[in-house]
């Protein structure tokens, strides 16, 4: 059987290139020398698709467009209809002013009607362009390319995997690749239809991050095609055309614990932690490759290995013995004590980092934190279920839908328990549905959901730990609440860039908040309250 | 047509997006196309029968094997009604005429020409374009207008990339009475007379002005009596009825203005600017040909220092760098010989008569700066021309009498002592050979040990005093 790929085959290149730096907005830079160009086999198919362009208008933006192109231009009105304030409507409104896409008389311009159109009726523009489909897995990259571009090869005259000429015309200059070449591979199934419009829509959402597109956003879940009418899209070509496409693995200047090395994006589109898992698959049978990674990291991969185990093992030895230190060696007790030494791990890990800890490891400390609290919530229901607590904010089956009922239900319940009350308002405006879910073991809870559902338990348990906290500190519920939102930020794109200043008070309180419900922490220190 | 459209459509249905001008002359603009890698050449001309034949010599162009010559020729044709056709981006580069002309808000016309790259530059950029023109006339084709205008050289002055524009002028050899496009200045008298077509020597002609020029920074026969004399005067010097500027016998044509022929041009060249606008300006035959002026340029480039004070280049036979008065540091030099095992042990290094004695084949000699990195070139190791000849083979760096040795194009070496009983091996790890005044040094082999190939003697030279 012939091979499906081979050196001659054609070499792609969609600028492979590092993620912006978000405190910055400069590009992040690899360390001087340490970059390997490779060259990553796919089977491109030629499809007709729809044309994938990045979004203009968000959420908001478009309801609000949609209210006044159907005639709703008041934004006190738009703002009852959205169930959003009026000066936020107003703020939009304005802001779609600014852009031209709304007239002075508040109704949609003409460019304003066509992005409308564009955007929220999804009337996509069916295009001609190229999927591309890993070899072994038969999965499609999430990517759909228009206009291919080809780089310029110099042949090696000694033989060798031909070099990338790079740079403009009048500075070029070669870099040599490693062509990663599959062995006799099955061709696999064509994709669908499907599949093809899921690979638009998750570019679509790569291009609006431009950071990962890994990251699961609405457009991955949608388990149908949206309004693309299947039908139009389509294969061009029967079999796939054989291509490599250019990208490189580096070691950040920034640097990493433990030499950590990254894989970039063929794309263009940042850092790619599926191509480094598959990079490390192929490594595993290609020594070429291992060497080339060896060579650009300056020692073995093994020692690497043992040298981040060595690390991890130390760093590992420090959260356990901090976590002892705050709640006694009494914690290993602890039902969520690995989540607390989790959580403690990602902290004595941004700490030894510093001001260099990247953007991702902060945000992997605030969701460790809630992790954490959860674990700690999660402990309390098992030694004291909250049972049908829920039933105080439903009637007959149904949620109540009175807010200021909830409300009401909630602070009573706190403030005979010993908090502090009025009630932080996000906690105050919890729905029942949240409260019931929590009640139930495997039903899905969230962190806020929990907390109210065990005040309501703890108004009935004398015994109840939330009890003994709130003598304690009968502000507690404020710091749970400050740590559900900043640790329910971090994980949303989007958010605001955490830094490490800012996230250690939260870890302080998280500690502190565990300590008080385990019973084995010490009170809050007045002034942090 | 005079306007330009929005998009294009070349003869296989494939689309551009055209965005901004990047030039425009007489006969059409350039622009560039939606994608960074592309631009369309759109030619005005309202005259359906020039339309029609120069459809025909478009096309013609595009079937040419030209694909090895850095030539930014025609990719595709564009369809009826655009006239034109799409060829490559030429990102990073500007025409050569930025080097050739003192820009007036200048402040050091000295400062001006090393920040272009100075002398070493200069030289290997029109090496490198001779070497393009040489290709093209061993094809039996002719540019028809080499001028700085059509030129493009890299923008950092740490590059040395070439490429010819205006691929439509390519042609085979025309005869008189044709009418032939050159640029003034630049067109030889026997054009100018309209004495003649287009052809090789033509070509000769007009490459011999802009190297003189971007060199020298003077044209060599725009003496003070042309550029102070009356406009017919121009029309005499150009068409060969005045002497050049720096004539060894009649001075009637002298320039006062541009810098000292010593400092810039090799003795060679000068010999080859005599060839060119002495008896070559009336007599074509008796003009330099282009292979001549590339071999000379590449010489000349390959015999620079650099000045560790100014930074500027010159030549290794100056005692003191002309744009700084710094005495020359000591330098080595690589001298690339003969060696043919076929004439037996102890006598493998080619030698020629030179008059009663005989004296060895030099095929080229290189200076090597203390502290610079230099390439050997596959043009130095093998002699090879074309697009591959500026690939390096191996790198060398001297650092006070040490000399390291690094290959880098993947293949070993063989370094032989200079008794020649022992042997080591250049591969792409450095290797370091020590040099010393007047002595013989180990030799660096650049082929097979069994048959005919270059090899390389250095040899550490002394500083030159004030």
């Amino acid at each position: 059987m012939a091979l499906l790929f081979r050196r001659e085959a054609p070499v792609l290149h969609f600028g492979p290139r590092l993620p912006k730096d978000p405190s910055t907005n400069q590009r992040m830079r690899w360390s001087p020398g340490k970059r390997r160009f490779v060259l990553w086999p796919a089977l491109m198919y030629r499809v007709v698709a729809p044309e994938v362009r990045d979004r203009e208008l968000n959420v908001l933006q478009k309801a609000v467009l949609g209210m006044c192109r159907a005639g709703t231009t008041n934004v006190q009105r738009i703002g009852e209809r959205l169930h959003i304030h009026a000066d936020l409507a107003a703020l939009i409104y304005i802001e779609l002013q600014e852009r031209r896409l709304l007239g002075s008389n508040g109704l949609p311009t003409e460019k304003g009607r066509e992005l409308f159109e564009e955007e929220t009726l999804d009337a996509s523009r069916m295009v001609t362009g190229h999927v591309f489909q890993d070899p072994w897995t038969g999965d499609l990259w999430p990517r759909f390319v228009e206009k291919l571009d080809y780089v310029e090869l110099q042949q090696n005259p000694n033989g060798g995997f031909p070099d990338l000429v790079l740079g403009s015309k009048g500075k070029p200059r070669r870099e040599r690749a490693f062509m990663v070449l599959p062995g006799d591979l099955a061709l696999p199934p064509a994709p669908g239809a499907s599949e093809i419009v899921r690979v638009t829509r998750r570019h679509r959402s790569a291009l609006r991050r431009s950071e990962s597109y890994e990251s699961a956003d609405e457009d991955d879940t949608l388990a149908h095609a949206g309004s693309v009418v299947l039908e139009r899209v389509s294969l061009v070509d029967d079999r796939p055309t054989p291509v490599f496409v250019t990208t490189f693995i580096y070691l950040s200047e920034a640097g990493d614990v433990g030499g950590e090395w990254h894989a970039c994006d063929p794309f263009g589109l940042g850092v790619s932690p599926t191509l480094r898992r598959a990079l490390e698959r192929e490594m595993r049978s290609s020594s070429g490759l291992h060497s080339v990674l060896e060579s650009m990291i300056g020692r073995s991969l093994d020692e690497q290995i043992q040298e981040q185990q060595r690390w991890a093992g130390e760093v590992r030895a420090m959260a356990i013995n901090n976590v002892e230190m705050a709640l006694s060696v009494s914690a290993r007790d602890l039902p969520q004590y690995e989540d607390l030494v989790a959580l403690e791990y990602a902290h004595v890990e941004a700490g030894l980092l510093g001001e260099s800890c990247p953007e991702h490891k902060l945000r992997d400390l605030l969701g460790a934190a809630r992790r954490a609290l959860e674990g700690t919530f999660k402990a309390i229901f098992d030694r004291h279920p909250p049972r049908f607590v829920w039933r105080r904010v439903y009637t007959d089956r149904r949620p109540v839908e009175d807010e200021a009922y909830c409300q009401g239900v909630y602070e009573a319940s706190a403030k005979a328990v010993g908090f502090r009350v009025p009630l932080p308002e996000a906690l105050a405006r919890v729905k029942p549905n949240h409260v019931k879910a929590a009640c139930y073991p495997d039903g899905g809870w969230r962190l806020r959901g929990a907390i109210v559902a065990a005040v309501l338990a703890a108004r009935d348990d004398r015994a109840h730990p939330l009890r003994r906290a709130a003598s304690q500190e009968p502000g507690l519920l404020e710091v749970l609440d400050n740590v559900a939102t900043r640790a329910g930020g971090a994980v949303h794109a989007g958010a605001e860039r955490p830094s490490l200043q800012s996230v250690l008070p939260v870890i302080a309180d998280v500690h502190r908040a565990v300590g008080l419900l385990s019973g084995l922490g010490q009170p809050f220190d007045s002034t942090r309250t | 047509m005079t306007s330009a459209p929005r998009q294009v459509t070349d003869i296989n249905g494939v689309r551009y997006s055209l965005l901004r001008q990047l030039g425009r002359g007489g006969q059409g603009a350039v622009y560039e196309v939606d994608g960074g890698r592309l631009a369309a050449k759109v030619v005005f001309d309202s005259s359906p029968s020039r339309r029609e034949r120069l459809r025909n010599q478009l096309t013609q162009v595009k079937r040419l094997s030209l694909a090895d010559l850095e030539i930014a020729r025609p990719l595709e044709m564009l369809r009826e009604p655009v006239l034109g056709y799409v060829m490559e981006l030429l990102t990073g580069m500007q025409p050569l005429k930025a080097l050739g002309a003192v820009p007036k808000d200048a402040a050091s016309p000295a400062a001006w020409y090393l920040a272009g790259g100075g002398l070493r530059r200069r030289l290997q950029l029109l090496a490198r374009s001779a070497d393009v023109l040489a290709a093209l006339h061993g094809k039996g084709l002719v540019y028809s207008d080499p001028s700085p205008h059509n030129i493009f050289v890299s923008e950092s002055p740490d590059a040395t990339e070439v490429r010819f524009i205006d691929a439509d002028n390519i042609h085979y050899a025309s005869v008189a009475g044709v009418p032939a496009v050159f640029t003034p200045g630049y067109g030889a008298p026997e054009l100018v007379r309209c004495a003649s077509g287009v052809n090789s020597l033509t070509d000769a002609h007009a490459f011999s002005v802009l190297a003189f020029q971007t060199l020298s920074l003077a044209h060599p026969l725009i003496g003070d009596a042309v550029s102070d004399g009356p406009p017919d005067r121009e029309e005499e010097a150009l068409d060969g009825r005045l002497p050049w500027i720096d004539h060894p016998t009649d001075d009637t044509n002298r320039a006062s203005y541009g810098i000292p022929r010593p400092s810039v041009l090799s003795r060679k060249l000068v010999d080859l600017a005599e060839g060119a606008f002495g008896a070559g300006l009336r007599e074509a035959t008796k003009r330099p040909g282009v292979s001549e002026w590339a071999e000379c340029l590449h010489g000349a480039a390959d015999a620079t220092l650099s000045c560790p004070s100014c930074k500027g280049t010159y030549y290794f036979t100056e005692k003191l760098c002309p744009w700084c008065d710094e005495p020359r540091p000591a330098f080595a030099t690589a001298a690339f010989n003969l060696w043919d095992p076929s004439l037996g042990p102890g006598g493998e290094l080619l030698q020629k008569p030179a008059g009663e004695r005989r004296r060895v084949v030099v095929a080229a000699v290189l200076g090597l700066t203390d502290g610079e990195t230099v390439s050997v070139t596959q043009r130095l190791a093998h002699g090879r021309d074309g697009a591959a000849s500026a690939r390096p083979v191996i790198e060398l760096q001297l650092t006070g009498s040490r000399l390291s040795l690094r290959s880098v194009d993947g293949a070993r070496y063989r370094l032989s002592s200079p008794s020649g009983g022992r042997d080591a091996e250049v591969a792409d790890r450095v290797k370091e050979i020590r040099l010393e005044p007047g002595a013989a040094s180990w030799r660096l082999h650049l082929g097979s040990p069994d048959s005919l190939h270059r090899v390389v003697n250095f040899e550490l030279r002394p500083g030159g005093a004030r």
